[in-house]
């Protein structure tokens, strides 16, 4: 049972989930019915499988949920604010029941009971019907309500004597279930047009239990004025057939006018539907399966992350024991056991790829959370924040993913809470009122930015200066660049705000989240503009498990440089990287700076009368590291250093080769970052 | 008469050669004020090819003005001109377009 419980957990979450997504949609789309057919199935499967696997609050919780959202799909309700904010919350629950179905917790009690009480609230709001159809008031109601057709079109001089035609429809849909079409075919063109006139008309079924005469009342002050014809076309509520409206609603969109005739035909047709269903029931069944419907069609399974993880973990072993095959088939000689290496060699690296692609996400699947949280955090400070996604396709290891939410909802939360600011103070600097969030996720060769771009106040580098001085991190006559400056920002307990909020502005957190990126191989940088907004880029690797590498030597030990960021390599004199004054060399007709790494590394000199030069990108230059020989291509499974090596910024793991030695994997930028010391003299510093 | 406190606000895009406009309508949109603003909507739409209308703080909306937006987006969709639309109401004239499904015609907007 726990096997099948666990599965529930799984598709509930799932359910949950598409369920967030489509009250986040919905809101700037009230009437989608597709939306809010969606939702209300969502809630009818949670409600449902939660009475199957005993998640009885659950179950009982989402009924009324359920309720509601079955009125607003039948048009007895429609979506508002508070129907939203009301089933958000509502959502953070149900998550919170799907993990301890019990409500023996206090706080959990007095939620549960709130909420529900909410929903009742919003639900016995309607003056509508109930919709309970096991009910048998509502049976006996039922039984006395009949459906009118009614066409109304007002005299074009009709608002002269201050008739609102729209009070009229509205008044119409306090005496029964109400569906009006309106109608602006007649409009003329702009140029052509008294605009004091009207031009739209009418059509609406409504089921009433009350009379012609009842409904013909709501017209009685301009019946003189209009066109009214009123037809009953059923004697039952045809709201209750969900297909009638649909069909009806589907017409009214093909042509100007439905027409009484056309929605009688649609109720005819669908009723005989009904009363025949038994004998169409048994002619399916007789019939067999439709033909253009597939059994069994799966398009996708679900895995457990674990047994990713031991794929991912079996990969990265088997390309570690084929580097040590095609090191043994090389020694020996032999071809045919080249042959074969070479192809298991092609193999794994197809099996490597394949298994990366497995565990590539779509950044999409953290969107709900962050839409949530600018909405409520938003809707919390009084400001009014859109958030927009860009790239959200994008794919990522689940590891990085997984490891991105939290520091990115941090960078959100200090974006809506320093970045943004109130309607008022947009207002005043000519701003929009809506202030907005960015986040853009693209590919960049090998990696993937994350950019989280906000169009608010920017962050005042004078006073990051300022305060860095008064926190003993720089000297009054430091002289620094903008980049350096807002690196600073990063530096654990730093903070500019001078009002420490609920949200941010403990200064504890731009240091972690620096600290969390740099774990998954991050990088983050900062960009500003007073009063038109901060960008933050995230930089990430796409996986973190197997790269390709470039093997090289340094004093007879090897290391691995990423395959990606390495733009050249160039042959030089000894004499051309020893001793130099301005660390500078020519290749290629162009000066490039280098590091040589065996002085950088605290190496003797080596004695070989040339060195290899590899050009690596680094942010917009190249810069050139020397090192004693170039080995070749390398596929490298990342292991990682342990925690002693925890501050070791150089290396980013180590990989085993086929020798069975070990060679450290070098992250270039930090190298150089390092060693060109243009890198504050604080970052060490303690605070 | 109701006293009149519709406004409109017509800002042109800084850069001249974009041909944009923003025109910002608030308080009532009803007939009290419908020729005012049809006089300066048709001046500002024959002028601009590119036009985003913001309806804000709206207290009222009748007929007349939806009647207005709905021609003008007629034409601009034979005359290649490009009409946005952002907009706000209260819950009761959100309620009151909905239930008369004129609410479709910002949707169409």
């Amino acid at each position: 049972m726990d096997k099948f419980k666990n599965k529930f957990i799984e598709e509930a979450t799932d359910n949950i989930k598409d369920l967030e997504d489509s009250l986040l949609l919905i809101e700037n789309d009230i009437s989608n019915k597709d939306l809010i057919e969606k939702i209300f199935r969502s809630m009818h499967s949670l409600k449902g499988g939660g009475a199957m696997f005993g998640f009885s609050h659950l179950s009982d919780f989402t009924h009324n949920l359920e309720n509601l959202y079955h009125l607003i799909r039948e048009g007895k309700k429609t979506i508002n604010r508070r129907i939203l904010d009301v089933t958000l919350a509502s959502i953070d629950h149900m998550k919170v029941l799907l993990t301890v179905d019990n409500v023996s917790d206090k706080s959990i009690k007095l939620r549960h009971g709130d909420l529900i009480q909410q929903v009742l609230d919003i639900i016995e709001g309607t003056n509508d019907i109930g919709i309970d159809s096991g009910n048998k008031e509502n049976l006996n109601q039922q039984n006395s309500i009949k459906s009118y057709y009614i066409y109304f079109e007002p005299e074009q001089d009709v608002f002269k004597d201050g008739t609102n035609p729209l009070f009229l429809i509205d008044e119409l849909h306090t005496i029964g279930t109400c569906k009006a079409f309106a109608h602006l075919n007649k409009v003329p063109e702009y140029h052509k047009y008294d605009v004091t006139n009207c031009y739209t008309y009418w059509e609406i079924i409504i089921s009433t239990e009350e009379d012609v005469n009842s409904i013909s009342d709501v017209f009685i002050f301009i019946e003189d004025q209009c066109k009214l014809e009123i037809n009953e076309i059923a004697d039952f509520d045809i709201f209750t057939s969900t297909i009638i409206i649909e069909q009806i609603s589907a017409l009214s969109q093909e042509r100007n006018d439905v027409g009484v005739s056309n929605i009688q035909e649609i109720i005819k047709r669908n009723s005989i539907f009904d009363n025949n269903l038994e004998e169409i029931e048994k002619a399916i069944a007789r019939s067999g399966p439709l033909p253009s419907v597939k059994e069994n069609v799966i398009s996708s399974i679900r895995v457990s992350s674990s047994k990713l993880d031991q794929l991912m973990n079996l990969v990265s072993e088997l390309v570690t024991t084929q580097a040590r095959l095609t090191l043994f088939a090389e020694k020996s000689g032999d071809s045919e056991l080249l042959s074969i290496s070479e192809n298991i060699q092609k193999l794994s690296r197809q099996l490597r790829d394949n298994a990366f692609d497995i565990v590539l996400i779509p950044i999409e699947t953290m969107l709900t959370r962050f839409q949530r949280l600018v909405r409520d955090l938003s809707k919390e400070l009084n400001k009014n924040v859109i958030f927009v996604a860009e790239g959200a396709d994008t794919e990522l290891d689940k590891t990085i993913i997984e490891s991105l939410t939290d520091p990115l909802l941090h960078i959100l939360r200090n974006c809506i809470d320093h970045g943004i600011e109130s309607p008022e103070t947009r207002k005043k600097l000519n701003k929009p009122e809506q202030g907005t969030i960015i986040l853009k996720a693209f590919y960049s060769g090998a990696n993937v930015h994350i950019q989280i771009h906000d169009d608010g106040a920017g962050i005042d580098i004078n006073k990051i200066k300022e305060k860095a001085v008064q926190k003993g991190l720089i000297q009054n006559d430091t002289i620094l660049n903008k980049k350096e400056i807002l690196d600073i920002v990063f530096l654990p307990g730093f903070s500019t705000v001078e009002n420490v909020t609920g949200v941010s502005g403990r200064g504890v957190g731009m240091d972690v989240v620096k600290r969390k990126l740099a774990e998954i191989r991050g990088e983050v940088e900062l960009d500003t503009e007073i009063n038109v907004g901060t960008t933050l880029t995230i930089k990430l690797p796409l996986t973190l498990s197997i790269i390709d590498g470039l093997l090289v030597k340094i004093d007879n030990k090897r290391y691995v440089l990423p395959l990606s960021v390495v733009d050249k390599i160039f042959v030089t004199e000894h004499q051309n990287v020893v001793n130099k004054y301005n660390n500078l060399i020519i290749l290629d007709g162009d000066q490039i700076p280098f590091y040589y790494l065996r002085e950088e590394f605290d190496l003797p000199e080596g004695t070989q009368e040339s060195e290899q030069v590899v050009v690596v990108a680094y942010e917009d230059r190249k810069v050139g590291l020397v090192v004693d020989e170039v080995e070749g291509e390398y596929q490298a499974v990342l292991k990682t250093l342990g925690k002693i090596y925890k501050k070791q910024e150089m290396i980013s793991g180590a990989t085993i080769l086929g020798d069975g030695t070990v060679a450290l994997v070098l992250d270039t930028n930090k190298i150089i970052n390092k060693f060109s010391q243009v890198n504050l003299n604080i970052k060490n510093k303690e605070i | 008469m109701k006293a009149n406190k519709s406004k409109i606000h017509i800002a042109p895009s800084k850069n001249k050669e974009e041909k944009k406009v923003k025109i910002t309508f608030e308080n009532d949109l009803t007939i009290y004020s419908i020729e005012d603003f049809k006089a300066k909507f048709i001046e500002a739409y024959n002028k601009y090819d590119v036009i985003n209308i913001k309806l804000k703080n709206v207290n009222n909306v009748d007929l007349t003005f939806i009647q207005l937006l709905y021609s003008l987006k007629e034409d601009s969709k034979k005359t290649n001109k490009s009409i946005s639309f952002d907009f706000e109401f209260p819950e009761d004239l959100e309620l009151l377009l909905n239930n008369s499904d004129l609410s479709k015609v910002f949707r169409k907007l």
